[in-house]
């Protein structure tokens, strides 16, 4: 399990640095002390988890998180019970305190074990299996690529639908759309991507394209030469 | 304010029945009979009683009479009531012994120097029960007053415990001595003392009203090694303490909140840390400390640091009224905080 540690203060990695020694299959692959230095380390090294401090100088964690083209699973650290903290969904992390509780480390490392989530390596792209970190406003979320039906896009942002939620992410689509596997998540038109494992019905729609009924409901048209695309890749 | 106005105009009703029911009573009492005569009068004395008080009230109202103590008050109630007497005297003239009555005889000096006298006397009770009732519910208003300053003043206090006891600190200084336990025990040992310090200090000064500023200096100290601790070489740390001021009294935890807030919002906030600067120096028998830190200063934004630095302010006004001032400002590139305090509190 390769993990990077993000934290401001020397003494705080050392700490953990020192606490990780218990966990051999936790291979640490990068330090960062500063926001920018996490995102380009997590970018390019693509760990399996990071321990991501809340209080960094510069940008928090979750701007960090923000800013990432790809999401690990987090652990988050942090000195006090944050308000900060409270923005999440409760099941959808994990936190630590410090000064961490070894037994409390062992049991995060284990749900990393436990959330099966996508080994990655510089080929793959983005599967069903991964994240995305979500912020609407104060609210966040680490959303599984699998929970999510569509993708639209809204001007310099993408709208994420997901449960009942649709917050927007700084992306562009077609950017979205270079990292994810095509397989799965397919370009239906210039607006829209859909979740092909969403799929509920496909019709014939006007000029050769399809009309494709999603499992919550959306009804997206496919565009004619999209939809020539959609029949080969599915012998349809 | 409209029950008081409601209760104004009950008392004068009722008041003024009772008054004629009893006048009546003893007009009956005293042979006479319930004629029509006896009724219209009684009804007269009554609308002229209402009437007259009622125009004392608004002559009391319009010159605020309720802005004077007792003894301005007493002589000037007097007149309006003699002046009301007078009034009422020559007004039952007219209405009852000329209307009514139709038994006008002309005015005789002692009998109505005695009716005068008489209605005086009753607009003097009147009177006392219209500033009576005033004064009692002024009294409560002052109560009311009094309490809310307590209770300001209690919260005060409470907030000043819970700004002083910032668990962020606390936590990330027993995470720094956990790792420097390996790394470095006799760094390790230092910090346990420094933090049982701040600690012991945090419990036992804020108990306290006024302490000596270089008390204050050792709790800061503490406090500033503990996050030199942490920071490392991200913070540097200048102090200019004027011997003179070592001994001047200042308000516990005061300076170290101050502080404190100083690398939370300069040193913690930056990449590569940055300075913080306390000096202290006398100015005209005040003292003045100055803070510099690093980063800018947000005037409105809405933490709880701005909630430490109202508290700061409400604290010097309690102990010091408009003799201290406080001041937090961006000056070239840096935040500079300004604390002056006087010598003698007004508690």
């Amino acid at each position: 399990m390769k993990a990077i540690i993000i934290d401001d203060e020397r003494l705080a990695r050392e700490e953990l640095k020192n606490l990780l020694l218990d966990f051999p299959n936790v291979e640490i692959i990068a330090e960062c002390d500063s926001a920018e230095a996490a995102i380009a380390a997590v970018d390019n090294l693509k760990p399996d988890v990071v321990f991501l401090d809340i209080h960094l100088p510069g940008k928090d964690g979750f701007g960090v998180l923000e800013e990432l083209d790809y999401t690990p699973h987090v652990i988050f650290v942090t000195a006090y019970d944050d308000y900060a903290l409270k923005a999440f969904d409760v099941n959808a992390l994990d936190y630590l305190l410090k000064p961490i509780q070894p037994e409390r480390l062992k049991e995060a490392i284990n749900k990393v074990k436990d959330a099966e989530l996508e080994p990655f390596s510089d080929s793959q792209k983005l599967g069903l299996l991964n994240l995305v970190f979500v912020k609407d406003g104060e609210k966040c979320w680490f959303v599984k690529l699998a929970d999510v039906p569509l993708f639209e896009s809204e001007g310099n942002y993408v709208r994420v639908y997901f449960d009942n939620n649709k917050p927007l992410i700084l992306k562009s689509l077609n950017n979205l759309a270079n990292r994810l596997d095509e397989n799965v998540f397919f370009r239906a038109n210039r607006k829209f991507i859909i979740n092909l494992n969403w799929v509920e019905k496909i019709e014939s729609w006007f000029n050769g394209g399809l009309m494709v009924k999603l499992k919550n409901g959306e009804q997206i048209e496919i565009s004619r030469r999209q939809a020539s695309k959609l029949k080969e890749m599915k012998s349809l | 304010m409209l029950n008081k106005k409601k209760l104004y105009w009950f008392s004068q009703f009722f008041g003024w029945l009772i008054y004629i029911i009893f006048i009546g009573i003893f007009n009956i009492l005293t042979g006479n009979k319930l004629s029509s005569e006896l009724i219209y009068s009684l009804l007269s004395i009554y609308l002229i009683g209402l009437l007259t008080s009622h125009g004392f009230r608004l002559i009391i109202v319009k010159l605020n009479w309720m802005r004077f103590n007792i003894l301005r008050l007493f002589p000037r109630i007097l007149l309006g009531n003699l002046v009301s007497g007078i009034i009422v005297y020559f007004l039952k003239l007219v209405f009852i012994e000329i209307i009514i009555l139709q038994s006008f005889e002309g005015i005789k000096f002692i009998d109505a120097f005695a009716d005068i006298m008489n209605w005086t006397f009753i607009f003097l009770i009147w009177s006392l029960l219209y500033f009576l009732f005033h004064f009692i519910t002024n009294y409560q208003k002052e109560e009311i007053k009094n309490l809310k300053w307590q209770a300001a003043k209690n919260e005060i206090e409470l907030n000043k415990l819970k700004s002083q006891l910032n668990p962020h600190f606390i936590f990330n200084s027993m995470n720094s001595i956990r790792a420097l336990i390996n790394e470095n025990p006799t760094l390790a040992k230092e910090a346990i003392t420094q933090l049982s310090n701040v600690l012991r200090n945090s419990l036992l000064m804020g108990k306290q009203k006024l302490i000596p500023f270089n008390e204050e200096m050792k709790l800061v100290n503490d406090y500033l090694g503990l996050e030199k601790t942490r920071f490392e070489e991200r913070l540097t740390i200048i102090k200019n303490i004027n011997s003179t001021t070592e001994n001047f009294l200042v308000p516990p935890l005061m300076i170290q909140t101050l502080v404190e807030n100083g690398i939370k919002h300069g040193t913690s906030k930056l990449p590569n840390g940055g300075i913080l600067e306390i000096n202290s120096s006398m100015s005209n028998d005040k003292l003045m400390i100055v803070i510099y830190n690093c980063g800018v200063y947000h005037k409105n934004e809405k933490s709880e640091t701005g909630f430490g630095i109202v508290n700061t302010v409400q604290r010097l006004k309690l102990l010091f009224g408009n003799k201290a001032s406080f001041e937090i400002k961006n000056e070239n590139g840096k935040v500079k905080t300004i604390l002056i305090i006087p010598k003698e509190t007004i508690l």
